[in-house]
């Protein structure tokens, strides 16, 4: 447990001084994404879209960073140990890979939770959107656990991806748009239609931003997918869920590195 | 001669990296996945206000800018990670710079097959506009003649993220998404330029992508709605679309050369980050 512990710090600890250490990285990862924001912002404004509507788009800013951190920074991130080589240094070390997997993520969350606080508080003067927390600890909970639901499938997607290959990038480049469509990130699912909604369920991303939208948003609550309460027992559920998929993959791409030798074959 | 051959050879490298992962036709579905998904994300949203996905002029406004846009944001998300993956991933950077050819050149190749891959899914996605339906008045020689403007000033902006690229730590696959959401934001891709407060609106006629959205509109739609941009003829439009472009070319050129000239001086070239 020590060890674990100690590789999970040891992981973390890049990621954390890493976001500290590169002024550039406030730059791209506040500013720019703000821009992006703006734009979704306009559309509702030039569509004359109720003020609530705005305030999804920045909830959907702040959500979609940790979902790009999930598909930059721990989706792809085993393929790209690879390439640089520490993949193998992982392996031989003395700690288990989801130790690693894990301080990726709690890395990870740390330099995507600074971005994402940027663009709550810069979004929401800007557009002066009104904010109504309904009930603060669930909103928490819910934050929480869709984190760790969609971190957990990051570590999921983390040993898939290496097995794919240079398609980990293409994998990657698929899950946004996409997904940023399917999850509803600025406008309420439902309007999928409930089956799609369903299916799309399946994300974490989703879930949490459906439940967190009736949380800050109350007014718009006829939009609403499901109960929020429900919606965090289903999250609590796929984040189970997607950590046993993780260990699983994790040891059959171990096991598959290993008999093929493809752990230190680079550039495939 | 030289600089041809770089960019045929850049070209043909960068088809490679892209697709030789799969079949052609698997790859040109996963090349079309993206930008419709984008389209289907502002499809919704206007279906949320209005409660209709059917023909408006507002709705053919954001189709057809976001259809462009797309060739724009797949041209900038690939050069973001160019600099990054020569240097980090492939590690090949430093012998690209020993070799004959300038490092700027074969962007440029990169860049025009990048260019030329997002022409499909734009093609593809104004094919879609037909189920809205989208009221297309084409008018091809302008369109051919935007498409080309296009490439030039898409290559300038992107050699400007990838010159700042050359001193800059891994990012991750987003940086150039994000870098695109400046022109997102200033160029009336999907509201109209009249939307954006005064100041904001004056910048945005720096950028050549606002005369290039105008035009592209013209060219598909045989209108432009947008309140400020409909009072420039297409003449003005193509006159300041070449002058905004010229002035771009010439502040990447600039810049790379300043930031060449630091990464040598600060060894970044063959930087490896493993964040």
């Amino acid at each position: 447990m020590i060890t674990f512990l100690r590789a999970v710090k040891g992981r973390a600890y890049p990621r954390v001084v890493g976001a500290l250490r590169e002024p550039s990285w406030m730059f791209w990862e506040i500013f720019l994404p703000i821009l992006s924001i703006s734009a979704f912002v306009m559309v509702y404004r030039a569509l004359e879209a109720p003020k609530e509507f705005e305030g999804f788009v920045i909830l959907g800013g702040i959500m979609t960073s940790y979902w790009l951190n999930v598909l930059w920074g721990m989706d792809s991130q085993f393929y790209w140990e690879k390439e640089t080589g520490n993949l193998q240094h992982y392996i031989i070390a003395p700690a288990s890979l989801e130790s690693i997997l894990a301080g990726m993520a709690l890395g990870g969350m740390f330099a995507t939770t600074t971005r994402a606080l940027a663009i709550l508080f810069i979004g929401t003067w800007m557009f002066q959107v009104d904010i109504t927390v309904v009930n603060p600890l669930l909103l928490i909970l819910v934050f929480i656990v869709c984190l760790a639901a969609m971190y957990a499938m990051g570590m999921m997607f983390a040993s898939l991806f290496l097995m794919w290959g240079r398609e980990a990038w293409v994998m990657s480049n698929l899950f946004q748009e996409p997904i940023y469509f399917l999850s509803g990130q600025n406008f309420p699912v439902k309007a999928l239609g409930e089956t799609v909604a369903a299916i799309a369920s399946l994300i974490p991303l989703t879930l949490g931003l459906d439940a967190m939208r009736q949380l800050m948003f109350p007014s718009t609550y006829s939009w609403a997918l499901m109960n929020p309460v429900i919606e965090l027992i289903i999250l609590l559920a796929l984040t189970l869920l997607y950590l046993i998929l993780a260990m699983f993959f994790l040891k059959k791409m171990e096991r598959l590195g290993k008999e093929k030798g493809t752990i230190i074959t680079r550039w495939l | 001669m030289q600089a041809l051959k770089t960019i045929r050879t850049a070209m043909w490298l960068d088809y490679q990296i892209m697709a030789n992962w799969t079949r052609p036709i698997i790859f040109f579905t996963y090349n079309i996945a993206k930008p419709v998904g984008s389209s289907l994300l502002l499809i919704a949203m206007y279906y949320v206000v209005t409660g209709r996905v059917v023909g408006s002029a507002a709705l053919s406004f954001l189709f057809v800018g976001n259809a462009f846009y797309m060739i724009l944001a797949q041209v900038m998300m690939s050069l973001g990670w160019v600099v990054h993956d020569d240097r980090e991933h492939y590690q090949t950077l430093k012998y690209i710079y020993i070799s004959p050819s300038s490092y700027y050149v074969y962007l440029m190749g990169r860049a025009a097959m990048r260019f030329l891959m997002a022409l499909f899914p734009a093609f593809f996605l104004l094919l879609l506009g037909l189920l809205i339906p989208i009221p297309y008045d084409f008018n091809y020689p302008l369109l051919a003649f935007t498409l080309l403007f296009g490439w030039l000033f898409m290559v300038a902006s992107g050699m400007l993220l990838n010159s700042v690229n050359l001193l800059t730590a891994r990012h991750g696959g987003a940086i150039g998404e994000a870098f695109a959401g400046v022109f997102y934001l200033f160029s009336g891709v999907v509201f109209p330029v009249s939307m954006l407060p005064a100041p904001l609106q004056v910048v945005a006629m720096y950028f050549p992508s606002t005369y290039w959205f105008s035009l592209v509109r013209r060219s598909v739609l045989g209108v432009e709605v947008d309140g400020i941009m409909k009072n420039y003829t297409i003449n003005q439009c193509v006159l300041l679309l070449a002058i905004t472009t010229g002035m771009f070319i010439a502040m990447s050129i600039a810049l790379y050369l300043t930031m060449d000239h630091l990464a040598r001086k600060r060894g970044t070239v063959e930087m490896i980050t493993t964040y």
